[in-house]
């Protein structure tokens, strides 16, 4: 048989051999801000289709002197790609220009002044959700997984995926019936003031909270029942039961390490479906959050706030991917060395 | 034993990356225990299924809240009151604002309090600029931080507010117009003539929604008598200036202001901060001209689009009043007894509207045929649930110069014979209707099912929310439809309605001769005159125009039980956005 031929010894590793976590960031991050460049182009690109934005806000009867002027304030006269630059230049330095809203109004309002509370809002109701969601389905995918196929299996399965299969005004307005029609002991809607906190009055957070954990548990838990399935027939971990382990350290150091990799991704879906897609649930409960903020700018055609809005959410997607990988990475070490 | 460090314990494979790595093809990895796995999902696999499960609900969320959110988003255009008519031309409104017909006298009133109402709204179409918002949070935010030339009282009276005396000369084509002394802007200066005069011009451009107010005005030529009377010219002769300046667009703002994102008003509220799409806040005006008010210290505009929501938090107590109750809520509370619900009978009208030049509609039997299917009163009880009175097919009931010729009754028969005249028997039509307004789909529903009885098929349509009173998608564009008005004028109405070239020609009536009656009928120098031209235009109407006035719906609101001072308004919500006389017990 032929001999493999070994590869000469190399001097030492390079850099990011050394550091293959770091070198991974690295890569990833380049890679992230060359995807938020095309997300930019895509994002300008597609509000210009979104037609005149001055018409929309001055009205169909507005003179064309009118016209003339509001396009000229918000710099709609120089061609695309000089405003392409502009904003691209604007955005690296915090400035996201003003709204066309703004000018209608015969002022200057700067967009970030108008979105920053609701961003923040979104952000918090996100993060509340996402850290409870993660234990909680940790938890019942785990005890799922443990008694496959067993009654405590099927009950949590069949719940979380009846609870998933409502639509989210409908969780909602249960919840809002169960909490506030008959028990009355939370509000049925989260008004929360400008500049407010949204942690000021906790009790508004509730109800959104839950259904939010009400439309994305189940996709969570069953992916973490299935991902620990497969894990608990794998020979290694047979292997450990047979050595005498203990049921708790096999089942929740070694097993659920190798099971979350599928999930840690269900995670990562959800939260970005936290960030900008819930705009049932803040339309529901009255919720002062950037999903309403979004469509009420393209109702609008208010092609700055819409853009900005746009380039937010699309980072976010990729810090979040970023870190699911990331977290992937470091549950499975093997992959630091191959990725 | 076996190595109890696990560290390198490592597992074999690990399924998610296992199928894409090159590598493994390369190292020749045996398959076999893969298969023993079980199923494999890839990072695609389990990408594109999340993916389409966040996409999917992300979709849904969005349509459904564009479907629903479009409700009410758009207020009905057609809210353009020209006041109604004063008492004989030459006369200035009566007496200063009586002060609050409800309870307790002025010693029980309680100052203080921050009232919080809640409105649709008006997303980033909000604002301050009154050259612009044509929504009722709008008329809301406007009547109370600026102030019209006259206001309109619940029954349609006038009273006098920046603007005294109204003196025409002999023919009326000239009128001076005396201020009132002794006001105040929010930032300490006087109140002039030279403020009128600047608001006037700023109406005078096109894209200013209330323009028609000041079409008929020589703005060039106003003229400033003193610190407190203009001249205003006009180009033909009106006995009725009056009564284009109460609408919520034509309030006074400031000479000189152009940035209404700090505005200054007259009003009983100054602006404090704005939330645009969210809350505006507003503080009593201490030096307002009417002594002693507005008597609550804060005034919030909240915007809340769902009607449920809206009606939860007044129910919640995390506001005090609402506009826009639903009819079948306006029945569930007045049951309860929780809130309080404001009805008020108005001049509104919610119509079926017939496009007089599209077949099968331009034959006037056709039309009167579809005026005889309803059972009015039903329609009223189903679609409203009774908050309403039944329409005769004119619009301005209650206002002068309205005809009051009797309300047709349903006669089927006399449908079924009509069509057949017309040679269309087993007629079948599309009704586009939509959600915006509480009372169109069940209206429509109900005239389809009524339509059957006259073999007549009637497809409903649902249309999008936020399309429906767009003129660009299908407002005044469809052939068979429905509308809803406010009214305050019976002239005004017919100005954006039926001239041939009226911006909201939803029937397409297009008619010089009938045009010159209404402008003959607006110019009548005396009332006899007037009366007996309007009842010639009505009658017309009445006998062969598109409309089918099904209905006077009532307006409701609601407000807690602890809010006082509100008297239901025939002309607008909420007394007709009145919160200077409101004050809370609490």
């Amino acid at each position: 048989m032929s001999e493999v031929a070994h590869p000469a010894p190399v001097a030492a590793p390079p850099l990011r051999a050394r550091h293959p976590v770091a070198w991974f960031v690295v890569k990833r991050i380049f890679a992230g801000l060359l995807t938020l460049l095309v997300v930019s182009i895509l994002v300008f690109v597609g509000t210009e289709l979104l037609g005149d934005p001055a018409s929309a806000i001055l009205g169909r009867n507005a003179t064309p002197e009118n016209l003339a002027e509001m396009r000229e304030l918000m710099g709609l006269d120089e061609p695309a790609s000089e405003r392409y630059f502009d904003w691209l230049g604007g955005l690296l330095t915090g400035d996201l220009g003003n709204s066309a809203a703004g000018y209608a109004q015969g002022g200057e309002v700067p967009i970030w002044d108008d979105i920053k509370g609701k961003l923040g809002n979104s952000f918090a109701l996100a993060a509340i959700t996402a850290l409870i969601m993660v234990p909680l389905s940790l938890f019942f995918g785990v005890r799922a997984a443990l008694r496959a196929r067993r009654a405590e299996d099927h009950a949590i399965s069949v719940s979380s995926l009846a609870v998933s299969s409502l639509p989210e005004f409908v969780i909602g307005s249960l919840l809002i019936l169960a909490f506030f029609a008959w028990l009355d002991v939370l509000p049925p809607v989260s008004l929360i003031a400008p500049g407010e906190s949204p942690f000021a009055d906790p009790k508004k957070l509730v109800l959104p909270v839950l259904t939010l954990l009400g439309v994305t548990c189940a996709a969570s838990i069953r992916m973490v029942r299935a991902g620990m399935i497969e894990t608990l027939g794998t020979d290694y971990v047979q292997m450990a039961r047979l050595n005498g382990f203990r049921e708790r350290l096999v089942v929740w150091r070694y097993a659920l390490r190798n099971a979350l990799a599928p999930a840690v991704q269900v995670f990562a879906q959800n939260i970005q479906f936290l960030i900008g897609g819930i705009i049932v649930t803040e339309y529901l409960f009255a919720y002062p959050g950037i999903g309403q903020e979004l469509v009420n700018a393209v109702s609008i055609r208010d092609v700055r706030v819409v853009q900005s809005l746009a380039i937010v959410v699309a980072a976010f997607y990729i810090v979040v991917n970023i870190i699911a990988d990331l977290l992937v990475m470091l549950l499975v070490p093997k992959l630091r060395t191959r990725a | 034993m076996a190595d109890r460090d696990d560290r390198t314990d490592k597992p074999e494979k690990i399924w998610i990356f296992e199928r894409e790595s090159p590598r493994n093809a390369a190292e020749g990895r045996s398959r076999d225990s893969e298969a023993a796995l079980g199923p494999r999902y890839s990072r695609r696999d389990v990408l594109k299924r999340a993916g389409a499960f966040g996409a999917a609900a992300g979709l849904a969320g969005i349509l459904a809240a564009c479907g629903g959110g479009g409700d009410e988003a758009a207020a009905p255009p057609p809210a353009e009151p020209a006041p109604a008519e004063p008492p004989p031309a030459q006369s200035e409104p009566a007496a200063e604002p009586a002060p609050p017909a409800t309870t307790g006298a002025a010693e029980d009133i309680k100052r203080g309090g921050r009232l919080r109402v809640g409105h649709v709204g008006g997303g980033d179409a909000e604002g301050f600029n009154p050259a612009l918002g044509s929504t009722f949070i709008d008329a809301s935010r406007f009547y109370n931080v600026y102030d019209p030339l006259t206001r309109v009282n619940p029954d349609f009276s006038y009273s006098p507010a920046l603007a005294l005396e109204w003196t025409p000369n002999a023919d009326s084509t000239e009128w001076e117009i005396k201020l009132r002394p002794d006001v105040v802007w929010h930032d300490g200066k006087p109140f002039t003539a030279d403020d009128v005069i600047y608001t006037m011009n700023l109406m005078g451009d096109k894209g200013h929604i209330s323009h028609a107010s000041v079409a008929n005005v020589r703005l060039g030529e106003i003229s400033k008598v003193d610190d407190l009377t203009l001249v205003v010219p006009l180009k033909s002769s009106n006995a009725r200036l009056i009564d284009s300046f109460v609408q919520q667009n034509t309030v006074i703002v400031q000479d000189g202001s152009t940035d209404y994102t700090n505005p200054i008003g007259t009003g009983p509220f100054k602006f404090q901060e704005f939330s645009v799409g969210q809350r505006s806040l507003c503080v009593r005006n201490e030096n307002y001209w009417e002594e002693g008010k507005p008597y609550v210290d804060e005034w919030e505009d909240i915007s809340i689009d769902d009607e449920t929501a809206r009606l939860n938090a007044l129910l919640a107590g995390e506001i005090d009043m609402m506009s826009q109750l639903s009819f079948t809520q306006a029945r569930a509370q007045q049951d309860s007894g929780e809130v309080q619900v404001i009805d008020a009978p108005s001049p509104a009208v919610q119509v079926i509207l017939m496009a007089v030049d599209i077949a099968p509609f331009d034959d006037p039997l056709v039309r009167q045929a579809f005026r005889l299917i309803p059972d009015r009163q039903a329609l009223v009880d189903g679609a409203l649930q009774g908050f309403g009175s039944v329409g005769n097919d004119l619009v301005g009931a209650g206002l002068p110069f309205f005809s009051d010729l009797p309300a047709r009754e349903q006669d089927l028969e006399q449908a079924k014979a009509l069509l057949a005249q017309a040679g269309k028997e087993n007629l079948e039509v599309t009704l586009h209707t939509s959600d915006i307004v509480p009372g169109f789909v069940e209206a429509a529903t109900l005239f389809a099912e009524m339509a059957k009885g006259a073999g007549v098929t009637v497809n409903v349509k649902k249309e999008a929310a936020n399309a429906y009173f767009d003129t660009n998608k299908l407002y005044t564009h469809v052939d068979f439809g429905q509308s809803f008005w406010t009214v305050s004028s019976v002239g005004l109405w017919y100005e954006q309605a039926l001239l041939s070239d009226a911006v909201w020609n939803e029937t397409h009536w297009k008619d010089p001769e009938f045009d010159a009656l209404i402008r003959q009928a607006q110019g009548a120098p005396d009332e006899a005159t007037a009366t007996d031209l309007w009842n010639q235009v009505q009658q017309i109407q009445y006998d062969e125009g598109g409309y089918i006035v099904w209905a006077n719906p009532s307006i409701v609101d609601a407000a807690a039980q602890y809010v006082k001072g509100i008297v239901p308004s025939a002309f607008f919500n909420l007394g007709g956005w009145n919160y200077r006389d409101v004050w809370l017990d609490t």
